[in-house]
């Protein structure tokens, strides 16, 4: 009997045995890993570390735009130990923002915002079936450090880095900004941040490491690390001093002129170097979400226009290449009234007619007579294979996000010929003709336009212009001699440089509207280059609508030579007259 | 085997057991405060970065050309209307006397 008992219990043992060496081979085999799962995300701590994203230069090295922290402030509600009515209490005069950009805010009295605040802090704060409550994003330091000082347990931050424009809005057009997209990625938009996303943004790193309960690192613990990577650097080719004098000059002319908008572009015609580049009106891309969208665009890239008289300069530059006329070319019959095309009669600007001018005097009076004359002579396909020489129809390569490329015509009929070669009814972007133009500043040679300079990676990477020969350098030369003699004896004269040879040529254009021409509105505009036979820059000045006069030779050319005046100076380019 | 050799290993394994456990208990402690040691360099670390970052945003601040502008004014520099080019020999003067 006693026998049956103990191998009753020797049984027993073993089938508890088994039972327990199972269980523990399928724990410690089979679902090894969920148990060493669980037991390292109880002591396994992930850190993500944000790339930096790349700062923008200016040609001094100064950031245009650089990084600062931004701060998340959230609620964590198992920890919290006073009352949430305190909580809100202590952190809304903090949050208050003392300068509300809603004017239907700021004309509410102060305690009155503050009562509001307090309740909208409670209502979050109070929230059911929520632990973690975000309160209040882009905080800045010292907010975050007085919250902090307030000592609540239970409230923490989020740190993300932001933009920060230590110019403030200057350049904002070239510079672009950075928000998010549909994934809730940072993205940059518009302008260098849209064009060189790729390059400027970083990528996220990672730190794996095992910690104590004190949140202590176990040195001899797991430990991993990806390290992140910063974004690229961009240095430009702007001079920083020179966009500031640009911009304070075309603000100052807005008011004096009472244009609508304005545009200012200077570039090396050398190298293609974009040395300052202003729109006004602007908008400040810290703040972006706070101006009208259509503000983003810059418009001497993607607005078109109708460049009036200052395409009269490459017409002339096509016509002399081609060796149908020559700067003393006469223009006799043409030129004595007005020309009659099919239902059409084109006259010169101020009806004024001069019979036996040269092709000079042509350019100098901004005849245009005087122009359908040599846009005759060019005839059709030429005329239109020079548009292609001189780049209208494409991009032209600059590194900014939104450039347009106005549609060049197809077919042309004499009335268009006719109007396209003083400027009319051909749609063109400021960056395009300044493009062009550089082709005549630099012996022939047209050269693609270029914000940056470098980026700045591992190793500085240069960006380098094409170069392209769309007239020969005797061609440049004849056509600069005509752009002097129209900068110096046209219409703005007055304005002239004393010290300086300038080459340049004003634009009137009128604006279409609905299928005809507004008389009132004018686009007014001045291109050139200084000192004429050895430019140190290409500019083009263009004024939107200018009210106190429509012509360019009263507003966009002497904006040109004030700015031209500070330029020379600021380059150290000794007088050449 | 012989007693006292049993004697022997039983003492031997006893040592080093009792010498396997103090080692343990003396690298995990100092283990455990070198954690902490890390911990505190890593703070300083993120602390000296996040002060670099404060000097070289103060640095852009106080050198932005609005604020260098608004000073200069205050000095009471003002903007030049006329310049003057002086042409002659290469030589500096005060090189030439």
């Amino acid at each position: 009997m006693q026998h049956q008992r103990t191998r009753l219990l020797k049984i027993g043992f073993s089938l508890v045995f088994a039972i327990l060496l199972s269980r523990l081979f399928y724990w410690q085999v089979i679902n090894s890993h969920l148990l060493q799962a669980t037991a390292s995300s109880q002591r396994s701590s992930v850190q993500i570390i944000q790339g930096e994203r790349g700062q923008i230069l200016a040609s001094d090295g100064y950031a245009l735009v650089s990084n600062t922290p931004s701060y998340l402030l959230f609620a964590y509600t198992p920890q919290l130990e006073i009352a949430s009515a305190q909580i809100s209490r202590e952190l809304a005069p903090i949050l208050l923002d003392p300068n509300p950009k809603s004017a239907t805010e700021a004309a509410k009295p102060l305690t009155e915002r503050l009562e509001l605040l307090q309740s909208s802090l409670l209502t979050k704060l109070t929230a059911p079936d929520k632990t973690w409550i975000p309160l209040q994003s882009d905080l800045d330091k010292p907010t975050k450090q007085q919250i902090q000082e307030l000592g609540i347990v239970g409230l923490g931050f989020d740190e993300h880095q932001k933009r920060y424009y230590p110019e403030a809005s200057m350049s904002a057009h070239l510079l672009g900004f950075v928000s998010h997209n549909d994934q809730g990625e940072r993205q940059g938009y518009f302008g260098l941040e849209g064009y060189y996303n790729q390059d400027l943004q970083g990528r996220s790193g990672q730190v794996r490491q095992d910690k104590d309960a004190a949140g202590s690192p176990i040195i001899i613990g797991d430990f991993f690390r990806k390290p992140a990577r910063p974004g690229r650097s961009l240095k430009l080719h702007l001079d920083r001093s020179l966009q500031h004098s640009v911009e304070e000059h075309l603000k100052s002319a807005l008011e004096k002129y009472q244009a609508k908008s304005g545009e200012v572009v200077i570039m090396d015609p050398s190298t293609g170097a974009i040395l300052a580049m202003a729109a006004q009106p602007a908008y400040d891309p810290q703040t972006f979400i706070d101006y009208p969208t259509n503000l983003y665009k810059n418009p001497i890239i993607a607005d078109a226009y109708e460049p009036g008289s200052t395409f009269k300069v490459l017409v002339m530059a096509a016509a002399i290449e081609e060796g149908v006329i020559s700067p003393d070319s006469i223009c006799d019959n043409p030129c004595q009234g007005p020309v009659q095309i099919g239902k059409y009669s084109i006259r010169t600007w101020n009806n004024q007619y001069n019979p036996g001018q040269t092709m000079t005097e042509v350019l100098a009076r901004s005849d245009n007579t005087g122009m359908i004359f040599v846009g005759q002579k060019l005839g059709k396909p030429t005329f239109s294979s020079y548009l292609d020489r001189f780049g209208f129809g494409r991009s032209t390569g600059i590194d900014l996000q939104e450039e347009s490329v106005p549609t060049i015509r197809t077919t042309w009929g004499d009335i268009d010929l006719a109007t396209a070669s003083f400027g009319q009814g051909i749609a063109v972007t400021g960056i395009q003709m300044v493009k062009a133009v550089s082709a005549i500043a630099n012996g022939g040679e047209m050269v693609e336009p270029k914000m940056v300079a470098e980026i700045h990676a591992d190793k500085t990477l240069p960006i380098t212009s094409h170069k392209t020969r769309v007239i020969s350098p005797e061609t440049s030369k004849q056509v600069t001699d005509m752009m002097v003699t129209a900068a110096h004896g046209g219409e703005a004269q007055w304005a002239v440089l004393r010290d300086y040879t300038v080459a340049g040529k004003t634009g009137t254009a009128q604006i279409p509207v609905a299928g005809h021409y507004d008389q009132d509105k004018t686009i007014a505009s001045f291109i050139g280059f200084a000192p004429a036979y050895n430019p140190r820059f290409v500019m083009l000045v263009k004024l939107r609508e200018p009210q106190s006069s429509p012509w360019a030779a009263e507003t966009a050319a002497p904006l040109w030579y004030t700015i031209a005046k500070d330029a020379l100076v600021h380059f150290g380019v000794p007088p050449d007259r | 085997m012989t007693l006292p050799n049993k004697k022997i290993i039983l003492s031997a394994n006893l040592i080093l057991l009792t010498s396997l456990v103090v080692a343990n208990i003396y690298f995990s402690s100092s283990f455990a405060t070198s954690g902490q040691k890390l911990k505190q360099l890593e703070q300083e670390i993120d602390a000296i970065e996040e002060q670099n970052q404060d000097l070289k945003r103060n640095i852009l601040q106080k050198s932005s050309l609005h604020v260098l502008e608004s000073k200069a004014e205050q000095l009471g520099f003002t903007k030049p209307n006329q310049y003057i080019t002086v042409e002659g020999p290469s030589t500096s003067v005060a090189l030439s006397q």
